[in-house]
């Protein structure tokens, strides 16, 4: 498809946490010859009260989104649980709304970061950094609900001094979970460490992932245990290796 | 069941115990993997999945006119049909037929609806024998222990522990940790009993309104026993069991086994169309059916949520939920556990007293994938979850609809609705987080107990964005 | 009792508006395999399951019984009277015939704990899944293929089908379903301890299945 111009959703996660992997995201997309556009009134997807089963509070919520992407141009968002809400559940969140169809409209016109680079762009990446091991947390959202999980590796691949280390169970879920993290804690607790100790077996230096409400659930915990494990995101993972620094 | 400890003291002890821990752990790896076998192109499971899903739903769609026709093939195959609408009226039921066939001595194979109603303590009050005879169920039963999964009912014991319970009950065998003399020992016990118990109960795994024929699936030919040497055979199914047609058989039964235990077919598969016949010599001499409602029609009057009954016990879900494999089966303190659990108990025994159970789930959406019939398990709990808190208290299809509503989380959504709601609003939080470096005084709940705190970065990505050249519109 | 069976039926009566679903028509698959390729399918998936399986001109069926009864140390061995009537003059000496004559009530005792092996016939067997089926008859009555430590199973050659859904329709079972139907797939197990396989639970340690070629 031929696109000259995108609309970047930063997420309310990466605009206070990891406004670099953003920034990394943009630039990637910019250099393709993209102009993306940064709506400054976004905020969030909504995501998190729709699944605490605060609806009415959410809609709001999403609603003022809406109003961020009025031309009907793709929404890129370095996030597949962020993705997945809009595209997947705003259905369920509008149900029996009179502006379901405008929200459904911004919902087909969504894409993660990776699935527009890999499946719109094609983009090809030459790797200039040195050489390191990886190893790769996919979400259960990009798996389960974008299904573009394999972009990640996809893009990884052609980079060729990275190698990357396989974990165990690698698709099980880190236990983010959003309000889950805090609702059962102690479930949570079990299921990154679980995680983090498969991760850290791989002995390789960072963990890279498409989302970075895993990447802060893994990255608290790796350092609450004194790891020397990194986590980066995979936008400022990719930046960070193939563009020539001056 | 009475339970005095809370989810949250089960969920505890669970976490605990690192021997239960690892129990699992290494139970659903083999499961999954076993599964993932079977299935090796994703196409092709895909199109099974579609045909499961479209017989189950075609069942839902047409529930009454099948029953009906259901009840006339069964009973004009000789086959007595009962409806129970509550777990105490199923008990009653079966309890008379027993007590009219004098029947003191009962065999029983595995189950799941008679876990539901509690049948063995019924009967048990009333002096009645009844033997759990599926090795699993044979060995808690010894345990006075519940099934901890809804396909491996023992799956939470570890092979010591299952000698240690064996040995305790049996001391004229030796004590043994090998798994095929335990089996042996088994068989020996249990042969007798079968061949004189007075009646032999079973569930029912799919009822075929076509033919009128019960289909029930094994491996260790105890539920052949149990349904076909006693003098009378009682089958107790959920309504929701029923299949149109005997060609809607196989595609189920080959579903069905892979998701469960990753077999091709079970070792047996066994279709019971009718007692005893003039000039047989053996089978049961009568047969009775009890079609269990006990919340399901509830259920099936509740379009968003009717989906749920597509279900067709097959385990797949907990098998792969990273919750279950944490906790184990018992955390949840209801006869169903992992995904479907927190799904069907709430609905069936009321939000009031369940609505809690669907925190234990953090949507990862495994459950979803793997589900033969394509119940959209993640979409139903998260249904639940919006339910609990603000669904309507006089909601008569889902009983506690709004009890869980906290005033406290309300007001917490109401502020986060106002920051994240308008843009104005937010951007000067976002500026006070960046500039001051945290978002909260300190950390939510036990997040701190995992993890260290999270801090907001000096500059947020719409200013990096501003300062890097990016447009706004 | 009746008054439950109206309230349920009101309930589920009452849901007028259904889940939209698209109905699948399930293809009826087939594979096109020939005999031979049924046969070793068939055999494969049963000895998979730890079933034994041989291939034998029928004529020969009765010098197998011969040579490998005693071999196994079957004593005694449990059929229906055609088969009976069929193999009993030329059986050894050694090998007791059991025929199935009698309700169970009358010698249940002796079934349970004194009859080594049975031998029946079936009505097919079933390659892709590896299965043997059976139709319980008066002649052959149901716990004969479950209690006895040995099943023999006697499979026609002219009687092999490729999936579960093509006996059901070639054999018209929607018109005529037995008491009993069964589909064998190998000798009893479970996987209930740790999940480690054990055979022989409750119905036959061991299952032999003598696929008859004319």
């Amino acid at each position: 498809m031929a696109v000259n111009e995108v609309y970047f959703m930063g997420t309310c996660l990466v605009d206070l946490f990891y406004p670099k992997a953003g920034l990394a995201g943009m630039q990637l997309l910019k250099r393709e010859g993209i102009r993306v556009i940064y709506p400054s009134k976004q905020t969030c997807c909504g995501q998190p009260a729709f699944n605490s089963g605060y609806r009415k509070e959410s809609l709001p919520v999403a609603r003022s989104l809406i109003k961020c992407f009025p031309k009907d141009i793709p929404i890129v968002i370095p996030s597949g649980s962020c993705a997945g809400m809009i595209k997947h559940h705003w259905s369920e969140l509008f149900e029996g709304e009179s502006d379901i169809e405008t929200a459904l409209s911004v919902a087909e016109r969504v894409y993660e970061l990776t699935e527009f680079l890999v499946d719109e762009l094609n983009v090809e990446l030459t790797d200039l950094g040195e050489p390191t091991k990886i190893t790769i947390h996919t979400s259960c959202a990009s798996r389960n609900e974008m299904k573009i999980a394999e972009r990640i590796e996809d893009l990884v691949s052609q980079l060729s001094k990275v190698e990357v280390l396989e974990q165990e169970r690698k698709s099980e879920c880190c236990g983010f979970g959003g309000t889950f993290a805090v609702k059962q804690a102690d479930i949570s607790g079990a299921m990154v460490k679980d995680k983090t100790d498969s991760l850290k077996a791989t002995e390789a230096s960072s963990v890279i992932s498409q989302d970075c409400g895993c990447l802060m659930n893994i990255g608290c915990a790796l350092e609450k245990q004194n790891s020397k494990l990194k986590t980066q995101h995979i936008a400022e993972f990719l930046w960070d290796r193939t563009h020539a620094k001056n | 069941m009475q339970r005095t400890e809370t989810f949250t003291d089960r969920i505890n002890d669970a976490l605990d115990n690192e021997q239960l821990h690892s129990n699992f752990r290494s139970a659903m790896n083999y499961l999954m993997e076993k599964r993932r076998d079977k299935f090796p192109d994703q196409e092709k499971l895909d199109n099974l999945r579609n045909i499961a899903s479209s017989i189950r739903s075609n069942s839902l769609s047409n529930l009454a006119e099948l029953l009906i026709k259901l009840e006339e093939k069964l009973e004009s195959n000789n086959i007595k049909v009962h409806w129970a609408e509550t777990d105490i009226e199923a008990n009653n039921i079966i309890y008379q037929i027993l007590k009219d066939a004098n029947a003191k001595t009962i065999v029983k194979g595995k189950s799941m609806v008679t876990e539901e109603i509690e049948l063995n303590e019924f009967l048990e009050d009333k002096d009645i024998e009844i033997l759990e005879t599926d090795l699993g169920e044979f060995l808690i039963q010894l345990a006075n222990e519940k099934p901890s999964h809804i396909v491996m009912p023992a799956i939470h014991k570890s092979r010591k522990e299952i000698s240690r319970v064996f040995a305790d009950h049996f001391p004229e065998f030796p004590y043994t940790e090998d798994v095929d003399l335990i089996t042996q020992q088994a068989r020996k016990i249990l042969r007798d009993k079968f061949r004189q118990a007075d009646a032999g109960i079973s569930g029912v795994n799919f009822a075929v309104a076509e033919t009128g024929t019960l289909c029930l699936v094994e491996n260790e030919g105890n539920g052949r026993m149990c349904t076909t040497v006693p003098d009378l055979h009682i089958a107790v199914t959920g309504i929701e069991k029923v299949a149109e047609k005997l060609s809607d058989i196989p595609p189920l039964l080959d579903i069905l086994t892979k998701s469960a235990t990753g077999q091709e077919i079970t070792t047996y598969f066994n279709m019971i169309s009718s007692p005893r016949r003039e000039g047989e010599k053996d089978g049961p001499k009568s047969m009775h059916v009890v079609l269990l409602d006990n919340g399901r029609s509830k259920i099936h009057q509740n379009n968003e949520m009717q989906e749920t009954l597509k279900c067709i016990r097959c385990g797949s879900c907990m098998n792969h939920c990273p919750v279950y494999t944490q906790v184990g089966g018992h955390a949840y303190g209801t006869v169903y556990p992992g995904p479907i659990g927190i799904t069907l108990e709430p609905q069936k025994q009321g939000i009031t007293q369940l609505g809690e159970l669907t925190s234990a789930c953090s949507l990862c959406g495994a459950c979803g994938e793997v589900c033969p019939v394509q119940i959209p398990l993640p979409k139903l709990i998260n249904k639940l979850r919006s339910e609990a808190v603000e669904g309507n208290n006089k909601n008569e299809l889902i009983e506690g609809a709004g009890s869980k509503r906290s005033s406290l989380e309300l007001l917490a959504w109401k502020n986060w609705r106002i920051l994240y709601g308008n843009p104005f609003i937010y951007s000067m939080f976002s500026k006070a987080a960046t500039t001051l470096g945290f978002i909260s005084p300190k950390t939510i709940g036990k997040w701190g107990k995992y993890r260290t705190t999270p801090i907001p970065s000096k500059h947020s990505l719409k200013e990096l964005a501003n300062k890097a050249g990016f447009d706004n519109e | 009792m009746n008054k439950s069976r109206e309230i349920i039926l009101e309930r589920l009566k009452n849901n007028s508006n259904e889940i939209a679903h698209t109905k699948v028509e399930v293809t009826k698959k087939t594979y096109e395999w020939s005999n031979e390729e049924m046969i070793s399918k068939l055999s494969e998936k049963l000895q998979l399951a730890k079933a034994e399986t041989h291939i034998l001109s029928d004529a020969k069926l009765i010098d197998w019984l011969n040579e490998e009864l005693p071999k196994r140390g079957i004593n005694n061995i449990l059929m229906g009277a055609s088969i009976a009537k069929q193999i009993s003059k030329d059986i050894n000496n050694d090998t007791e015939v059991l025929i199935y004559e009698d309700p169970i009530e009358s010698w249940s005792e002796k079934l349970f704990n004194e009859t080594d092996a049975s031998i029946t016939t079936t009505v097919g067997a079933i390659a892709e899944s590896g299965s043997i089926v059976l139709h319980p008859t008066p002649e052959e009555p149901r716990l004969m293929s479950l209690v006895p430590d040995i099943h023999i199973a006697l499979v026609y050659e002219d009687t092999l089908y490729e999936t579960f859904n093509q006996i059901i329709t070639s054999q018209y079972w929607t018109k005529n379903m037995p008491t009993n139907a069964l589909l064998i797939s190998g000798p009893s197990k479970t996987a209930d301890i740790e999940q480690v396989l054990a055979y022989g639970v409750h119905g036959p340690k061991e299952l032999i299945v003598l696929i008859l070629t004319s």
